[in-house]
């Protein structure tokens, strides 16, 4: 199965790759969006191959990094609106899909992105608890009740917030 | 869970990406979620980006703090009025104007700020640097007390540095004094790197530094100094390069032979690393910006560069920034009550990019952008709106970092409905239900902080120690009231008594709290005795 994003036949006549997800769904990529990736761009020069496989990334956070992939390859569009696309693009996503997209972009290796990623990951994060952190990434809290109470007394101030959110 | 998170924390690169991104106050906070998440922020790299971030500025303007740099010996207690270190909030965003709030106002004046950092102090031995996100602050030792030999101690300021082995700001505090007769600065500097004031003479070309009248500008790591208007000179010294002689900077003609000026300012522009110098008159506004001079440009510290080198950039008339501004038409001329006065001034830089002018009109300040021409008036949320030092600049105080990409100049205003800040939080520790409770308290309640003006002066705290309790709207705690000065101290136990239905229920803490957070709803009208009564007992 192809799947072609509304800009396909736009950019079918130029060269283009097929990308396949691990669900095994293929994707269809103009080259100019696919080298914005340094590590796609890195795998084209090695080979030839128009069939590029990705181990660890599913169907839809590779849907979502294609469309951002071709919004910024299209050269018919101001920085201005690109830049209103990025804000967009994470503004109203899950803190669950923003981990999978930043680490798409990691192995994709989109150093944009994932800036726009990290930020917004920040964003969430910056008023909530540790407790919140801890269990949003599955952190094992190695730290003694003495030794997390001592950090805690030392830099009392960052604690001190009335607006911190658990949820 | 997922095994998307999981993977997430454990690579370093990401986590790092997302960490840079949080404030300081976060950052400190997550340290304890583990050992990792502390290893990954206490590594240099992070620490060296989070550094930079800090003094790339750009960040939001916060506050505007007004500079009253009176020389009061350190054995005089402060004057009642005008208050030390006047605060005024320009965004209403709880989280971060309590840095305003929390600023102790024993500390002495405020002389400078940068990078989020404040020095502040009484002229000329004491000296502090406060930082008010995390609330705490250093109290530098005294300067060297070698004889000064003919110089005048006259300015101070205050430098803040890339750190790359602590999470904490490395900072440079400097004392300028010019010598009356041989032409040479004296220039004792403290680095908080070493703990150590070091005394340095420098070399200047002509005697226009005599007048340091003024606390340096600090603009990219490098002090300016101000003559007279008349010797028409900018001194300059970066203390990152080991010179032993002051660059001067000759001003534009016009603007030193100019009658009609009312006040100037200079700035660095972030972009380019050149000097801008404002100048206002009672005509017009003008921006000069002095082309090729910078750190890598190649000047030779020793020649003073002439004053053709300026280029007006930029200059508009002040009738059209009074029409732009809706200030009624006026001369540009002191008036001996500053409020009623129709004159702009131009108080400070705020080296965004593109640059922006602070200007003040009697009571109010407005920012006026150089490239798109636009004004902005700005509203502040709390403080000592005006006390009439009108010739006083007003220093920016900036964010830090810059959280976001573009900087938002002010919030809309958000008035939170009385009661919902404190009473509901989460350290409220009593309920309706319990009205006789016993309090613990052990908080020191500064009669600055309650800003009562009245009577009591400066220097003098209340304590309110161990055990308070409230009983029908009333709480009542033993206090310790000491008036001190140095050579003499007074002290007073009694039992204090707050009233107020605001407060009921709450510990005497944030009863005082929530009283200062009304005040400042009702329009920055700060206490008096009848919003709190105290009856006192002697001993």
């Amino acid at each position: 199965m192809v799947t072609t994003d509304e800009k396909g036949p736009l950019t079918a006549k130029k060269k283009s790759v097929i990308i396949r997800s691990c669900d095994g769904d293929e994707f269809l990529v103009s080259e100019s969006a696919a080298v914005l990736s340094t590590s796609l761009k890195k795998i084209l020069e090695e080979k030839e191959d128009r069939l590029i496989h990705l181990s660890d990334i599913d169907n839809k956070t590779l849907a979502m990094v294609i469309a951002y992939l071709s919004t910024h390859a299209d050269d018919g569009l101001s920085d201005d609106l690109k830049r209103s696309f990025d804000q967009e693009f994470v503004s109203g996503k899950e803190f669950d899909v923003l981990k999978y997209l930043v680490l798409a972009t990691d192995t994709l290796q989109v150093t944009c992105l994932c800036y726009t990623v990290a930020k917004k990951m920040a964003d969430i994060m910056k008023n909530k608890l540790v407790e919140w952190v801890r269990r949003e990434f599955d952190i094992q809290n190695d730290y003694t009740p003495e030794a997390e109470a001592e950090i805690r007394r030392l830099d009392a101030w960052a604690w001190d917030d009335r607006q911190l959110e658990d949820d | 869970m997922d095994s998307s998170a999981e993977r997430v924390e454990s690579i370093d690169d990401i986590l790092m990406e997302i960490l840079i991104r949080l404030p300081e106050k976060s950052i400190f906070r997550f340290m304890s979620v583990s050992k990792r998440w502390t290893n990954i922020i206490t590594n240099p790299f992070f620490l060296k980006t989070l550094s930079r971030r800090r003094c790339r500025g750009g960040g939001r303007l916060l506050a505007l703090i007004e500079r009253n740099f009176f020389p009061v010996p350190w054995f005089k207690p402060l004057p009642r009025w005008p208050p030390p270190m006047n605060i005024l909030p320009v965004i209403d965003d709880d989280h971060r104007t309590s840095i305003c709030k929390y600023v102790p106002k024993l500390l002495g004046y405020f002389i400078n700020s940068s990078n989020g950092l404040i020095l502040c102090g009484r002229h000329p031995y004491q000296y502090h640097v406060l930082n008010p996100v995390s609330r705490k602050w250093v109290t530098l030792p005294p300067p060297s007390p070698v004889a000064l030999d003919g110089y005048e101690r006259k300015s101070v300021g205050l430098m803040c540095e890339e750190n790359t082995s602590e999470l904490v700001a490395d900072y440079t505090v400097v004392i300028a004094a010019a010598h009356a007769d041989d032409n040479t600065m004296r220039i004792e500097s403290y680095s908080s790197k070493t703990g150590k004031w070091v005394v340095k003479k420098l070399a200047a070309d002509s005697l226009g530094l005599l007048k340091l009248c003024q606390p340096p500008e600090v603009a990219n790591g490098i002090f300016h100094w101000k003559s007279a208007l008349h010797f028409g000179v900018i001194g300059v010294y970066d203390p990152r390069l080991d010179e032993n002689h002051v660059q001067l900077l000759e001003l534009p003609k016009d603007v030193v032979m100019n009658e009609n000026f009312v006040s100037r300012t200079i700035t660095r522009s972030p972009v380019d690393d050149a000097l801008w110098y404002g100048f206002i008159t009672r005509d017009n506004l003008q921006f000069f910006r002095l082309n090729g001079y910078s750190r890598s440009s190649g000047y030779s510290s020793t020649t003073t560069i002439p004053g053709t080198e300026w280029v007006l950039m930029h200059s508009v008339s002040i009738d059209w920034l009074r029409k732009e501004a809706g200030v009624p038409p006026g001369v540009q001329v002191e008036r001996k009550d500053p409020r009623k006065t129709k004159k702009i001034s131009l108080a400070s830089f705020i080296p965004w990019n593109p640059l922006v002018a602070v200007l003040r009109q009697g009571p109010r300040v407005f920012l006026y952008n150089l490239e798109t021409k636009s004004i902005q008036w700005l509203k502040f949320h709390g403080g000592l709106q005006y006390y009439g030092c009108d010739r006083e600049p007003v220093c920016p105080y900036i964010e830090p970092y810059s959280e976001d990409a573009s900087p938002r100049q002010s919030d809309s205003p958000k008035v939170p409905t009385s009661g919902e800040s404190f009473g509901s939080g989460p350290q409220s520790s009593s309920s309706k239900g319990e009205n006789d409770s016993h309090i613990v308290v052990d908080s020191e309640i500064r009669w600055e902080d309650l800003q009562l003006r009245e009577e009591i002066g400066q220097g003098n705290y209340m304590h309110v120690r161990k055990l308070g309790f409230t009983i029908k709207g009333f709480t009542i705690a033993p206090f310790r009231l000491i008036w001190s000065s140095v050579s003499w101290s007074l002290e007073w136990i009694g039992w204090g008594f707050l009233h107020g239905e605001k407060d009921r229920n709450m510990p005497l803490k944030y009863s005082t709290e929530t009283k200062m957070g009304c005040q400042e709803r009702r329009g920055g009208r700060m206490g008096s005795w009848s919003d709190l009564v105290w009856i006192i007992h002697g001993r």
